[in-house]
């Protein structure tokens, strides 16, 4: 049986990582994700599925290469802007006509927000500044709960079995005392709160409204380049005019509220920022 | 105008509206965010039948950090007062050796006109005992606090598990879609931390909404920018923009999730009701001064404004990881623990009842295990989770009953065992839920709140 497993013609063995990392790129896989046998649904694309699997193996279990692989494929690339006719006869997108359309996760929003504030630490993240052992006096009375901060990308934020990283709980991450196969996506009054008054998302906030104020003192083209930056595209002529009709709203409120000249400005485009960060092309990606 | 601002400048009394306000703890969107979240299924939130006829609609839970005994409060043991400093039998508890005895500190007399007794830690609840039915043969599985909290809350005494208001809230969704279905009215943490009401493997709209009281009752609440109108135009321009974005994805919506990232601006500030529309008479109930907002009395009254808007699932965590029942030296301290809940436990049973609110809504006193009948330290006990005692009141309870016995020391359980499974089977059968039948599927296999054991206790349902 050992054999019949690992044989060069039964690609079983790496099917059972592989959908895992299809799955990293779209949100719908070809398999279910925790149940391979027969408790799982049957794979949409069975051959697909194979064919990657063997790849996997001749390419020796690089998850880089299979990533690489995934990424540069055509079905990947997809817009998630589907035919009429594609949405009507696959609802769910099984078949792969367009791209699935996904929230960040919690994760990426985080990464996203430091890179976007300039703040992303891209040193070696290090270790954690745990407190020296001579001085541990944990008990259940009095447990270790810490949360350390950093603007090091995500995954090196320190992970606690006995309970989530806040943020982390606020959008859908995993539970760490478990494996989670699969993301769930919830919109909670909690991130609605978390957007408009976390500490972190107004300095971030603030970190992108300098960057868009260092890059020119013309308010078209720092409209331009804020819709760049966040959303990587241009911003449409509609979209351009609500914000300058914001800005100058923005002001007027600012100055009567006796704010100084030399601020007003400024903080009329962290504003600005604060409402960009808010949309839904900020967090669900076509 | 109120003088107490806070750093934001937004009036404390105002911050207290908006947490014990009807609509305004969620926005009034959220069914619509919801609704356009999860594309061809129902709000996870909406109200979903029963599998029979539900004798309570909502449940407030409360939980005494620490350990309450049985022995010193609603378990009357004759024989141990007179077995005071005898050695007899094992003295139960950690390591169940034999120990000296150590009697109550506390008389007990009949209250109500059933004539339950109850010690003189509780005088104010002992006249409530016609609405409260005693379980006085509970037990558990764990004599150590992280997992027998676990345990209570979850029905795993080892691993993080959907706690029980999550289940509740999975099970019967909500009336109230403007608030979320399960609070948990916390200021400071028990011992198995956020876990207890964490929603774990369960979608994430069944997370227990932490509230703290005092300045910022919910994290994030109070409005970081300094100008409100301000913040209503950054509002405004997000609603524009993403107003645009979801019509040019129209024909999308069939597959697309679009939660609009709005306000909860509403949350902040403003507020239909006030905390100042409670009467004295109502604040005194609670043992409340006006303009008080912590304390358990405070968690109390929340807990029944909450209740009347809908709320399914309200719990009252007394006390913390560091400061609760936990007498191991000095059995006197749990005077002064039952002073913090007794008056607001009692005033909370008396509203509800006037409101004619009792009926329906169930009300839950427990604790995580019970002491030791033998002396722990100088003058305290241990743990004890071979038996201890809890109440219920209200909705499709018998009250004025009590329920199980403890031998004459209260160190084991002598009939009717109620373990932590059976009560949560009967709690969830209260509020029409079978709980065999409520289940969820992760990790490739139904989940349960009480795993695979539980049995309803039906001798204590009216």
């Amino acid at each position: 049986m050992a054999e019949w497993i690992l044989a060069a013609e039964n690609p079983l063995r790496a099917c059972d990582g592989q959908p895992n990392l299809a799955t990293s790129f779209w949100t719908r896989p070809g398999a279910d994700l925790n149940d391979f046998g027969r408790q799982g649904k049957p794979p949409t694309h069975p051959e697909l599925l194979d064919y990657l699997a063997a790849q996997f193996r001749t390419n020796g279990w690089s998850i880089k290469s299979m990533h690489r692989r995934i990424m540069l494929s055509r079905s990947y690339q997809q817009s998630a802007a589907r035919d009429p006719s594609a949405i009507l006869q696959d609802p769910a997108n099984e078949w792969l006509a367009g791209f699935s359309r996904r929230r960040l996760d919690a994760e990426s929003i985080r990464d996203t927000l430091l890179v976007l504030g300039g703040n992303l630490d891209l040193s070696p993240a290090g270790a954690h500044p745990f407190p020296p052992q001579h001085s541990w006096d944990f008990t259940q009375h009095k447990p270790f709960k810490a949360i350390y901060e950093s603007n090091h990308r995500s995954i090196y934020l320190m992970t606690q079995r006995i309970q989530r990283h806040p943020f982390l709980a606020i959008f859908d991450g995993a539970d760490p005392s478990t494996s989670t196969a699969a993301r769930m996506i919830s919109t909670t009054p909690l991130q609605a709160l978390y957007l408009l008054n976390d500490p972190f998302v107004h300095e971030q906030s603030r970190g992108v409204a300098e960057r868009i104020m260092t890059h020119s003192s013309d308010t078209a083209s720092r409209v331009t380049f804020a819709c760049e930056l966040l959303f990587a595209r241009p911003p449409e002529s509609e979209e351009r005019a609500s914000a300058e009709d914001f800005l100058i709203n923005a002001r007027r409120l600012l100055q009567d509220d006796g704010v100084e000249d030399e601020e007003v400005d400024a903080e009329a485009w962290r504003a600005v920022v604060r409402s960009l960060l808010r949309l839904n092309e900020f967090v669900y990606l076509d | 105008m109120s003088t107490n601002f806070t750093n934001t400048g937004i009036p404390r009394r105002e911050i207290l509206r908006s947490m014990v306000g009807g609509s305004l703890l969620m926005p009034g969107i959220l069914s619509e965010l919801l609704a356009a979240d999860v594309p061809q299924t129902d709000d996870p939130l909406s109200p979903r039948p029963t599998h029979f006829p539900a004798r309570a609609k909502r449940v407030i839970f409360v939980f005494s950090n620490g350990g309450a005994s049985h022995m010193d409060t609603f378990d009357y043991k004759p024989e141990l007062f007179k077995a005071d400093g005898k050695m007899m039998g094992t003295g139960g508890g950690l390591s169940n050796e034999h120990r000296v005895l150590l009697k109550p500190l506390w008389e007990f007399k009949p209250g109500g006109k059933c004539g339950t007794l109850v010690s003189d830690l509780f005088p104010y609840l002992r006249e409530r005992m016609d609405d409260i039915c005693v379980i006085k043969s509970m037990n558990g599985n764990d004599n150590e606090h992280y997992n027998a909290t676990l345990g209570m809350h979850t029905g795993s005494f080892f691993f993080s598990r959907p706690s029980i208001g999550s289940w509740v809230s999975y099970g019967l969704g909500t009336t109230n879609q403007n608030l979320p279905s399960f609070i948990a009215l916390a200021p400071q943490m028990p011992y198995a931390g956020t876990q207890i009401f964490n929603n774990d493997f369960l979608p994430a709209y069944h997370q227990g909404v932490r509230v703290v009281g005092g300045k910022e009752p919910i994290a994030n609440l109070n409005r970081r920018s300094t100008q409100r109108g301000l913040q209503e135009l950054e509002l405004g321009l997000a609603d524009v923009l993403n107003n645009r974005h979801l019509q040019q994805r129209e024909r999308q919506r069939s597959v697309g999730s679009y939660p609009q990232f709005r306000d909860g601006f509403h949350m902040q500030s403003d507020a239909p009701e006030a905390f100042d529309e409670e009467n004295d008479e109502t604040l005194a109930m609670y043992g409340l001064k006006r303009g008080e907002s912590e304390g358990f009395g405070w968690q109390c009254l929340v807990a029944r404004r909450l209740a009347e808007r809908g709320v399914r699932f309200i719990e009252l965590v007394d006390g913390s990881s560091s400061n609760n029942w936990d007498q191991h030296g000095n059995m006197a301290e749990h005077a002064d623990h039952a002073k913090v809940i007794d008056q607001p436990l009692a005033g909370l049973l008396q509203d509800l009842k006037e409101r004619g609110l009792l009926e329906d809504t169930l009300v839950i006193w427990t604790t995580e295990f019970g002491r030791t009948p033998g002396v722990d330290g100088d003058k305290g006990r241990g743990h004890h989770s071979a038996c201890f005692s809890s109440w219920l009141a209200g909705g499709g309870v018998k009250g004025g009953t009590s329920y199980g016995s403890t031998d004459d020391i209260g160190a084991v359980v002598a009939e009717n065992g109620v373990h932590v499974h059976d009560f949560h089977a009967t709690i969830l059968h209260l509020l029409g839920i079978d709980h065999t039948r409520l289940t969820y599927r992760n990790a490739g296999r139904d989940y349960r709140l009480t795993d695979v054991h539980g049995h309803v206790v039906q001798d204590i349902l009216a």
